[in-house]
């Protein structure tokens, strides 16, 4: 089933991450994947939305499958994106994984609050590191059943 | 009122208390008075009482010694009789001379026989009579002829044959009193043929009134009446004291009955007060003689009896009269030395009043709170201090003579005298802060108080102003560092948090991509490469833990829930769970007593648990580790000196034991200190956080924590929490 999935349609996901160092390292990460991902990187909230709704240069751009959200972003953090995500009405149903340094309790209790469908700190280790991001991608990219897209 | 009466009233109410003590002299003087002078009367009716009862039975007994001694010498004459009567030689002599008259021989002897009797019987003569009445013979000395008295008496003697006394009779020839015997003379051969009589006369001037005039006791109206009935009359038989030739002369009707004589011929026996033959009031002993017609009286005046009481009367009156002296002069010094003490403390009380006076001027001049005394009922100043002249800048004569909203620094409190009434309703009155202006212009901040009070039954009123201007600066200046000291707090919280979360990502990126270095080119790198990119992710993992660390301690403060009751026992399970692994590893066995309730933070409380018993499991030496939980009631010398929550009644002291490695004395205080830590890294790796954090979740539950340890032998960690209201 995954082998065919290889071949089939990627899974087009959406990373919002302002610290190329770490949207490299989950592009990495992501890139030995059973499964044909298509990672889309922008660097800040702003950025994000706009790629969401389709505006300006995003215009020509798929509708993501999952969101990896970093919280800390500039111009508009991740909780305003996460916000902003879940008051619409298009976007609300997308997946997003909120993938952060922080350990801080307000922030999981906030993104929890935000409808955030899972909240991971990013650990210090490459290959904790790397675990997690697989595991990301066996959750839900494998085990759950997305919506359909365009719905 | 004049300012005389005001005066006067004045000082009638300044004496009160010596009037006082005036009257109680008065009264306690009366009383004594009157108890000397009922002593004195009682003492005195109970002496006259004892007096008269004692005379009385003095009369009466005089009157019963002579009674007895009349009787004695009347039974002594009649045996005087009795010696010739019935005595055979003696008749056989009578017979003879009165046969035989010629004998002389005879006529001697029994002329001796008679003188023989009057010399010892105290007759004064002695008559032998024939039946006729004829005297024979008389004794002594010639012939004299007896009464006619006598001599009709002989008739009834000789035939009744019996002695017989002849009571007092007047003799005829000289006029004089006389008594007699008389002894009939019986030939008691010839069929008592009655042969003449023995009269044997007996004169009562030689011992009868001698003896009745006689008185054991020397007194100057005492006297024996001897008397008898004679018809209606009471007849005096001696001679008396005060009258002279009385006997039988002297009479009185029996009707008188004040009269003791008369009282005794009518049988009368014992002690009566009565009038004497002179008229003079008396006390007389009545008494009857057996045997005879007789009574005795035996008398006194009554005034005699009653001198010494007199006397008595005066002896007590005279001691009453010194001792009512002694008791006024007594009360007099008293109440002299009571009104020298009154004095005396009035003029201290004057003194102290006056330096009372001194210290409350100088307290008033001299304080530095503006003070104003007024007239409540006019609302008039009546008195200003310095200070708040100076404080508000008007002089003295501004205030004198004003009403309080004439001044009108107190703008609206006091603008008008409705105002004024209304705050006069109230007899305390204080605001906080009232802002005045001072005569410049210029607004202060006071504190205000007004007080009513009565000053000799008048209302007054006392203000009293503290300028408080430079606390109030000071309370602006200490709520301005407060704010300032809260969003400084804030940032440097909010510094915190971003710093730690800034200072993660670069380190984050020095340790993924180092080892990301390592994974993928493993096969380029040599053995000292991949060294150096092991201690450089070492370290960036390091200071991870210290950024976190750091954090959480910065934290524990501004982050911490709020306080509420916790139970200890599950709080430590929960620390137990977290700590499984550790446990584990190093096969350590925990053990804790009964822990209580307590009013804490329950996350740090676990926090604390944890970090404990995790030091006590990673400072373990040779044997397994062993960590013992306890708990006591606090005692007074572990509570804490000050914090924020002292309110609970009970602390507890926790201990957490262990037989670790222990931790020498010099470093009890240091291993509380964030970052300080005693061993290297390689051996007990750490970043020197945990006490601190520790400290910090004790002392923010108002607690204090401590350590006892001995090198190689464990380490007890105590620290107080308070319990459970």
């Amino acid at each position: 089933m995954n082998d065919t999935l290889k071949y089939g349609n990627p899974i087009e996901i959406l990373l919002v991450e302002d610290n190329p160092g770490d949207a490299r390292l989950a592009q990495e990460a992501l890139k030995d994947s059973k499964i044909l991902n298509n990672v889309n990187v922008v660097d800040d909230g702003v950025e994000a939305m706009a790629f969401l709704h389709r505006q300006g240069p995003y215009a020509k751009s798929p509708r993501p499958d999952l969101v990896l959200l970093d919280l800390n972003l500039p111009k508009k953090d991740g909780r305003e994106v996460l916000a902003e995500m879940k008051a619409a009405d298009e976007l609300k149903r997308i997946p997003v994984v909120v993938l952060t340094t922080s350990k801080a309790e307000e922030d999981i209790a906030k993104s929890y609050d935000l409808h955030a469908n899972c909240y991971i700190t990013k650990p210090i280790d490459l290959e904790q590191f790397m675990k997690v991001v697989k595991s990301i991608e066996d959750f839900w990219l494998t085990v759950v059943r997305l919506p359909p897209r365009g719905a | 009122m004049s300012e005389e009466d005001r005066v006067r009233a004045a000082k009638n109410q300044a004496e009160p208390g010596e009037r006082l003590v005036g009257l109680a002299l008065l009264l306690i003087f009366g009383l004594l008075a009157a108890g000397i002078v009922t002593a004195g009367y009682l003492a005195y009716r109970n002496y006259a009482e004892h007096y008269r009862v004692e005379a009385r039975r003095q009369l009466s007994s005089i009157a019963e010694l002579k009674v007895n001694e009349l009787t004695q010498w009347r039974k002594e004459r009649l045996a005087d009789g009795g010696i010739l009567f019935k005595n055979a030689a003696f008749i056989a002599l009578a017979r003879h001379v009165l046969e035989k008259p010629a004998d002389a021989e005879a006529q001697r002897q029994i002329s001796d026989w008679m003188g023989k009797l009057s010399q010892f019987g105290q007759y004064d003569r002695v008559w032998l009579l024939d039946p006729q009445g004829v005297t024979r013979l008389s004794v002594p000395g010639g012939q004299r002829p007896s009464a006619a008295a006598t001599l009709r008496l002989v008739s009834d003697v000789l035939r009744s044959g019996q002695i017989t006394f002849q009571d007092f009779y007047r003799n005829e020839h000289d006029q004089r009193v006389y008594l007699a015997v008389l002894v009939p003379i019986c030939d008691d051969s010839a069929a008592n043929r009655p042969l003449g009589v023995l009269v044997l006369r007996i004169d009562p001037s030689t011992y009868l009134y001698p003896f009745l005039k006689r008185w054991p006791i020397p007194s100057p109206t005492a006297e024996t009446l001897l008397v008898r009935r004679e018809g209606n009359e009471v007849v005096f038989l001696n001679e008396l004291r005060f009258q002279t030739n009385t006997a039988l002369n002297l009479r009185a009707p029996l009707d008188r009955i004040t009269r003791p004589a008369a009282q005794a011929v009518l049988g009368r026996k014992g002690v009566m007060n009565g009038i004497d033959y002179r008229g003079v009031p008396v006390v007389a002993a009545l008494r009857s003689i057996p045997g005879s017609p007789w009574s005795l009286v035996a008398r006194v005046d009554e005034t005699e009896i009653n001198g010494p009481l007199h006397e008595r009367l005066w002896l007590v009156s005279a001691m009453v009269t010194v001792l009512l002296f002694g008791a006024g002069a007594g009360t007099g010094i008293v109440w002299r030395h009571q009104r020298v003490r009154f004095y005396r403390e009035r003029a201290r009380a004057t003194e102290a009043l006056a330096a009372s006076e001194l210290r409350y001027r100088r307290f008033f001049e001299a304080t530095q709170d503006g003070v104003l005394i007024l007239d409540a009922t006019t609302g008039m100043i009546l008195d200003v201090n310095p200070f708040m002249i100076e404080l508000l800048g008007y002089s003295h004569e501004v205030f004198l003579g004003k009403k309080v909203w004439e001044l009108g620094f107190f703008k609206d409190l006091i603008a008008n005298e409705h105002n004024f009434a209304e705050l006069l309703k109230k007899n305390y009155l204080r605001y906080e802060d009232l802002a005045l202006e001072t005569h410049d212009g210029q607004r202060i901040e006071v504190e205000f108080t007004s007080h009513v009070y009565l000053v000799k039954n008048h209302k007054v009123i006392q203000y009293n102003i503290r300028d408080i201007s430079a606390r109030k600066q000071a309370e602006q200046a200490l709520e301005k560092t407060a704010a300032d000291l809260e969003r400084s707090n804030q940032e440097l919280e909010q510094f915190a948090y971003v710093a730690s979360h800034d200072l993660q990502e670069p380190l984050r990126m020095v340790a993924s991509y180092t080892q990301l270095l390592a994974k993928r080119y493993k096969d380029q790198l040599d053995q000292d490469a991949r060294e150096f990119i092991g201690y450089a992710v070492d370290g960036a993992v390091r200071m991870q833990r210290l950024i976190n660390d750091l954090l959480t301690y910065s934290r524990v403060q501004t982050q911490g829930k709020s306080f509420g009751p916790v139970d200890a026992h599950s709080a430590l399970g929960e620390a137990l769970v977290n700590l499984a692994s550790a446990i584990e590893e190093s096969g350590g066995i925990i053990t804790n007593d009964d822990l209580p309730m307590v009013t804490a933070d329950r996350t740090q409380l676990v926090q604390l648990f944890q970090n404990l018993i995790g030091n006590a499991l990673k400072f373990h030496g040779e044997p397994r580790p062993h960590v013992h939980v306890s708990v006591a009631r606090e005692t007074a010398d572990a509570a804490p000196a000050s914090g924020p929550r002292r309110s609970p009644s009970t602390f507890w002291t926790f201990s957490v034991r262990d037989n670790g490695i222990g931790i020498e004395p010099p470093y009890f205080e240091r291993i509380f200190v964030v970052f300080q830590r005693l061993h290297g890294q390689a051996k007990y790796p750490g970043t020197g956080i945990g006490l601190a954090l520790c400290k910090r979740i004790v002392e923010r539950h108002g607690g204090r924590i401590w350590v006892e340890s001995k090198i190689g032998q464990g380490t007890t960690f105590h620290f107080t929490l308070p319990g459970v209201v």
